[in-house]
């Protein structure tokens, strides 16, 4: 197996609000090896986005925000990093697609010195250099005609063309780890599957790590060999995308798996998952998911899950798989 | 009564003046609607999926064409007849804080029809209403103790709620739904779309179903309309149209929806995006980007018709 480049263990993200603390990530780990494709799926609020911006050193830390944990990229703790070369490591070693290219890509320049911005600052070329780097680039992402696109200006692109320019910038310097956050949410279903296609076809000509960050079970299913399913900022269950799909085992993961539309599969009613996401300023004791769960046990309530291996590295966070649920049953019952 | 037609849509168009040119975001697009079922709409964006649903609702006056609601022709009414006819139908809208008042509780948010319709409703007194409010909140599984909360207050699976209990309000016979679960979760989606399923029994309601989600569309509807570049493409009921799609603008949609699979996948995306409609294709719209396109294509506009029973599209290879 290939070398594990970014291990994030115990991650913490808290943000300090007038009415209460909200902890957006709440003791999350993951490790990931060269060449690997990571999918973080979970809800709006689970998490999933500040787990990585925070590895990324995107949360202004401070008096309203803190970040506790570690983050060893390359053997180095990013977290223990002075800013200066934390900023040589970010859209360098590392590189971030997000959702939305129009807000993300800078209105009033060039598309052509945006790609190339990167390659500047980092040093890697000149300028000359990084013109003919970046048309090559344009040309890799499937824009059409790159030397007349080279000088064009965001809003002249459509929605999956600025996209592939967000894409070609973040391949602009060669880097081992690329975070999609969410990075086809905003497009249609045809120009989803180019871009996905595309991303695919990079991820394995330059053997780059890779994290999803989706809502989407389907997108990351096809894309990514391992999950990591979030809910409220902690983990439920993570593993080979292959072992989760057959065999869910979380009732929350169960629940997002028929809970989803499948296309040309009758018209069963879909199992919704009752309730709405717990309020993160205010999370229930013991399992967040324990108030929506069909399958809630008293000691849910009370005490969070510890870790169930299902099988190879497939971990569950639920005491319905726990060695010591029997004990725990037995207590609610006594109880 | 089953076979009721509710809405009968013939040749509209809907065109824009933009600048100089003209913008044809719906193009002579024919379409029924019986009583209690659902047509979903598909297309990606831009293929005037909504400006048609505003056309059919007379929000937007259109171009040519007609719209037949109820056995009476809608353009043709008086201004005040048409006004009570459009009390029939109502919308749901896909960003559901943005179409509730900001400023109103849920309950004033819900008790609006009402006010404005006070010609008919002004008998309604305030304990009446209370009432009618409260047995909307309950159809819609709004809980009662959240009447005096605000719009930010609630979730987004929650504030669509009280949008579509709105929408309820006036007893419509028809509901247009414009992408109404593309902003939730996929818990609180299927949370939503059973809901409009259960209300669809009880109360006999039709609906139009917008959404670029196909699976999602699939779930919902009975019938299902394909559109691109303001033209209708391939019409057929939900079964036969998922399995055994014809035209290759279908196809293609389908096959870019990315499926839950254990060994992973590759991505077909169709090549190129969908043109300017200012600018359309020559001969049949979808050419540029069709893998089947031909030179009589290029030149010659298909005509929709139907190719199998019950089964319409709008392409040479079913001539």
């Amino acid at each position: 197996m290939s070398e594990i480049i970014l291990e994030v263990r115990n991650l913490r993200t808290q943000f300090k609000r007038k009415d209460g603390v909200v902890k957006a990530v709440d003791g999350v780990s993951y490790a990931l090896r060269r060449g690997e494709t990571l999918a973080i799926v979970g809800e709006s609020g689970s998490g999933k986005s500040v787990s990585v911006t925070s590895v990324m050193g995107l949360i202004r830390t401070g008096r309203q925000a803190t970040v506790q944990g570690e983050a060893i990229f390359k053997g180095q703790d990013l977290f223990k990093l002075p800013g200066r070369k934390l900023m040589e490591i970010r859209g360098n070693e590392i590189s971030m697609i997000f959702q939305d290219p129009m807000s993300s890509l800078n209105p009033t320049m060039k598309i052509g010195e945006q790609i190339i911005e990167p390659l500047l600052w980092h040093r890697k070329a000149d300028r000359a250099q990084a013109r003919q780097l970046g048309l090559k680039l344009l040309e890799e992402v499937g824009i059409p005609s790159p030397r007349e696109r080279f000088n064009s200006y965001p809003f002249e692109f459509s929605g999956g063309m600025r996209q592939r320019v967000m894409i070609a910038m973040a391949l602009a310097s060669s880097p081992d780890l690329l975070i999609a956050d969410e990075p086809t949410t905003a497009l249609d279903v045809t120009v989803q599957a180019q871009i996905l296609g595309l991303i695919q076809k990079m991820q394995q000509k330059k053997n780059m790590a890779i994290i999803l960050i989706t809502h989407d079970l389907a997108v990351a299913s096809s894309f990514c060999s391992r999950v990591i399913v979030m809910y409220a900022g902690h983990v439920m269950e993570e593993g080979p995308m292959s072992d989760f799909i057959r065999n869910p085992v979380h009732p929350y993961a169960q629940g997002l798996l028929h809970s989803t539309p499948v296309l040309a599969d009758g018209q069963k009613r879909l199992e919704a998952i009752p309730g709405q996401p717990p309020n993160p300023k205010n999370l229930p004791q013991g399992c967040p998911f324990a108030p929506r769960c069909g399958k809630c046990m008293d000691i849910c309530r009370r005490t969070a899950p510890p870790v169930t291996e299902v099988s190879a590295q497939h971990n569950v966070y639920c005491w319905l798989c726990s060695a010591d649920s029997r004990q725990g049953k037995e207590a609610g019952h006594g109880g | 009564m089953a076979d009721e037609i509710i809405v009968r849509a013939e040749n509209i168009s809907k065109h824009f003046k933009v600048g100089r040119q003209t913008l044809r975001a719906v193009d002579g697009v024919s379409f029924q609607l019986k009583k209690g079922t659902t047509l979903g709409i598909v297309g990606e964006s831009g293929s005037g999926k909504s400006t048609l649903a505003r056309v059919v609702l007379d929000l937007i006056p259109a171009t040519s064409g007609s719209v037949e609601f109820m056995g009476e022709n809608f353009f043709q009414l008086s201004k005040e007849k048409r006004r009570l006819l459009r009390r029939e139908m109502q919308i749901i809208f896909q960003n559901p804080f943005l179409s509730l008042f900001p400023h109103m509780s849920v309950s004033a948010n819900i008790a609006e029809p009402f006010i404005v319709n006070k010609k008919s409703f002004g008998s309604l007194g305030r304990a009446e209403l209370n009432e009618r409010i409260s047995g909307l909140m309950d159809l819609v599984g709004v809980p009662r103790e959240h009447a005096g909360m605000y719009p930010h207050e609630l979730s987004g699976g929650q504030q669509q709620r009280v949008g579509i209990a709105r929408a309820l309000a006036l007893n419509p016979k028809l509901i247009v739904c414009d992408e109404p679960v593309s902003s939730l979760d996929v818990s609180i989606q299927a949370q939503i779309l059973n809901l409009l399923l259960d209300l669809q029994q009880q109360k006999e309601l039709s609906y139009i179903f917008i959404a670029h989600n196909l699976a999602v569309v699939e779930y919902i509807s009975t019938h299902v309309a394909v559109m691109y570049l303001g033209k209708l493409v391939e019409y057929a009921d939900t079964r036969e149209l998922y399995r055994s799609p014809l035209h290759p603008y279908t196809r293609a949609l389908m096959e870019s929806v990315p499926q839950v699979s254990e060994n992973g996948g590759e991505f077909h995306g169709m090549e190129g995006e969908i043109p300017s409609p200012l600018n359309p294709p020559k001969g049949c719209r979808f050419c540029t980007r069709c893998a089947q396109a031909s030179d009589r294509c290029r030149e010659e506009e298909p005509a929709y018709h139907e190719a199998a029973p019950g089964h319409y599209a709008a392409c040479h290879l079913y001539d």
